[in-house]
């Protein structure tokens, strides 16, 4: 009876060892699925993944991607991007911003190769809702309309029109984003004083300092005697980089701004100027500033 | 699942293996053997298996242990009462179960009847009671054996029609017979009075392997405009586990049973396929089928002995089969350049018949160890019906081991 039973076992170890039950396909690169997102709540989500198999290949990132479309990309919606090494069975992270409460995004998890990048089944859910962002740092402080404004921290999203950055209420327009950085633009119409704002997907927080608009400064023009037609470059400080926002006069004349830069203006002379001596105004966003005496020769 | 299954049996092989080198150690019980000088040794007789006890004998004496082969010795026994003797079949011990002016005795499943010098050997099966000392030919009158037994007793015990008219052969009614004839005052009470029960029931444990396939057939012009199904190799190897009863009706033949089982079994298939689409793109399909049974194989049994020690079993009948869990799942890598987007496709098959019913037919060889049996049955198993919809028909056929074990 023992020997029935150990050439059975026997027979079934051979079976069962040789079986090949569930064992995907070697491939050259990593294959991994996308899991259902745990833990929605108002404060974000945790994206899950698995490696059905983690395969040979160097994993140079890996991470997630989403977005409120059908079909998130790694260039053109948000993501989180780790480099360090994953682990074999899989990968997690949470996300406490950039999800908008009500709204329904699509996730899919991604791995990258030298040779290939990998995305796993989409998932979709309908977010419960998710912080603000955290801002560490805002620089410059003192500005003007045009100037670029640096903002550090996280929970910005790599959509950059999806972050709303507003200085004093007015909506800064953001062109550069990662979830950790932010370049804004400082907008039109602001105050000497003023709160910055930086609200993504429904979930707003205030910076804990405000920023200042800058007076302009002149230290120099080019040239003192003129004639009607003639460049002059105005040299100084707190001029703005948007030509038309810098407001030169030369008497009651109002100047055309050729070229403008953070430290120098390029000025033409009115043709309609008569012969005379002169005060040159420069206003920006409402900060004003004068240099002595301009001569116009005809 | 698997590998955990593997782990599972390599333990059970080794404590098998762990347990008979416990066994290795041989227990011995008090004895004797008779020279064929006639003297009585005393000493200890190891204990094996009874096959084994008509082929060789191990006597020890004074930790000297010396083997005896039927050529050596005119006999040997036990204090227990088990008695060998060398003298009645050439080549082979044979057991010692009554002495007297009719000896009994037996060697494996023949029962061997001596008186006045004539052996002759009772056999119930296809009558084949063939006295010894001339081969006057073989009868195939099923009723022959009682025929034999009749003509030896009925010099003594005049009611020898009688007792042996619902007479069961066995060892036990052998005995008693014998001993009755040799004037011993045993009762015969059973012997043919409701000697033979009209049904009988046996119950025990079957453990098996399978290898299954979903085949398909039928004109299914499926996504790609191909037949997945025919492509795909759907072949998989699973575990099953369950219970067997049989009835058997002895009064009328011996040899036909009706078995039931109940079986538990899991089965995961997995399979891939590549397709190219030109230069465009490639995409790798991986199908995964995993079902979770309960079958019940119903059949009719027909037994016979087979060589000396061995039974030999044809089997046929109809399996129930019930899907209590079914879940599929495919998932696709498309490789367009370097770019491999692996997604989650609609599976054709999402869901599957819950009962099928199919036939079955397979042969088993069996053997009984004391107060049971133990046999290895190979069957295959047909079973349509699997799927049926939109002109793709499934079915699902397996072969199968089991490792049969019957209280008797």
């Amino acid at each position: 009876m023992r020997y029935i039973i150990t050439v059975f076992s026997l027979l079934m170890i051979l079976l069962s060892g040789c079986q090949e039950e569930e064992e995907l396909a070697v491939r050259s690169y990593p294959r991994l699925q996308t899991l259902p997102v745990s833990g929605n709540s108002n404060e974000g989500a945790t994206f899950n993944a698995d490696f059905l198999l983690r395969g040979e290949a160097e994993i140079l990132a890996y991470g997630f991607v989403w977005d409120k479309k059908k079909l998130p990309t790694i260039t053109e919606s948000d993501r989180v991007i780790f480099q360090d090494q994953a682990e074999d069975s899989g990968f997690s992270t949470d996300i406490r911003s950039t999800l908008q409460e009500g709204e329904k995004y699509t996730v899919r998890a991604f791995v990258k190769t030298p040779e290939y990048l990998v995305y796993g089944q989409k998932v979709s859910f309908t977010s419960g809702g998710s912080n603000p962002p955290v801002i560490t740092s805002v620089e410059p402080l003192v500005g003007t309309v045009g100037d670029t404004l640096m903002f550090k921290g996280r929970g910005f999203s790599y959509c950059v029109e999806t972050n709303g950055v507003f200085v004093n209420n007015m909506l800064a327009t953001a062109i550069w984003s990662t979830d950790r950085e932010l370049k804004v633009i400082v907008p039109r119409n602001i105050k000497p004083e003023n709160i910055i704002r930086v609200n993504i997907a429904g979930s707003a927080v205030l910076f804990d300092k405000s920023f200042r608009r800058s007076s302009p400064v002149i230290h120099s023009v080019s040239s003192s005697e003129v004639t009607v037609g003639d460049t002059i470059e105005v040299v100084g400080e707190g001029f703005s980089y948007l030509k038309n926002s810098n407001k030169v006069f030369i008497g009651n004349q109002a100047c055309q701004v050729l070229d403008a830069a953070k430290k120098q203006l390029s000025v033409q002379i009115p043709t309609t100027l008569e012969a005379g001596v002169y005060v040159l105004h420069l206003t920006v966003e409402e900060e004003q500033t004068t240099y002595t005496s301009i001569t116009v020769i005809k | 699942m698997r590998k955990r299954l593997f782990i599972v049996c390599i333990a059970f092989v080794l404590l098998l293996i762990g347990v008979k080198g416990l066994h290795a150690q041989h227990h011995y019980v008090q004895g004797y053997i008779i020279t064929f000088a006639e003297d009585t040794l005393n000493g200890m007789i190891r204990k094996q298996q009874q096959d084994e006890n008509y082929r060789i004998c191990y006597f020890k004496d004074n930790e000297v242990e010396t083997s005896y082969v039927p050529g050596d010795i005119k006999g040997y026994g036990t204090l227990f009462g088990l008695r060998y003797t060398s003298e009645v079949l050439e080549g082979v011990f044979v057991e010692v179960l009554e002495k007297g002016d009719m000896s009994l005795y037996r060697y494996n499943d023949k029962f061997l009847l001596a008186k006045q010098g004539k052996i002759t050997e009772i056999n119930q099966d296809a009558g084949k009671s063939v006295a010894q000392d001339s081969w006057s030919g073989r009868s195939n009158d099923r009723y022959q054996w009682k025929r034999d037994l009749s003509n030896l007793i009925k010099d003594r015990l005049t009611d020898h029609t009688e007792i042996l008219l619902d007479f069961s052969l066995n060892e036990r009614n052998l005995t008693k017979l014998v001993m009755r004839y040799n004037g011993s005052t045993a009762s015969l009470y059973g012997l043919f009075q409701g000697s033979k029960a009209k049904v009988r029931f046996k119950y025990g444990l079957v453990l098996g392997v399978s290898r299954a396939s979903i085949l398909s057939s039928g004109d299914y012009d499926g996504f790609n405009n191909q037949n997945y199904f025919e492509q795909a190799d759907l072949t998989t190897d699973g575990l099953l586990l369950g219970l067997v009863g049989s009835l058997t009706f002895p009064r009328r033949n011996e040899h036909i049973a009706i078995q039931g089982e109940l079986h538990y079994l899991q089965l995961n298939y997995a399979t891939q396929l590549k397709n190219t689409n030109g230069d465009y793109y490639i995409q790798y399909d991986d199908l995964f089928l995993d079902f979770e049974k309960i079958a019940f194989p119903l059949s009719v049994k027909y037994s016979f002995p087979f060589g000396k020690m061995f039974q030999f079993a044809l089997q046929g009948g109809i399996n129930f089969e019930y899907n209590m869990n079914f879940e599929s799942e495919k998932i696709s890598d498309k490789i367009y350049d370097n770019l491999v987007k692996i997604q989650e496709d609609l599976v054709v098959l999402d869901e599957v018949n819950k009962y099928q019913t199919g036939i079955w037919g397979g042969v088993e060889v069996s053997r009984s160890f004391g107060k049971f049996s133990g046999g290895i049955a190979f069957r295959y198993y047909k079973m349509p019906n699997l799927y049926d919809v939109n002109e793709l028909n499934l079915s699902s056929n397996r072969m199968s081991i089991h490792l049969i074990v019957t209280k008797l």
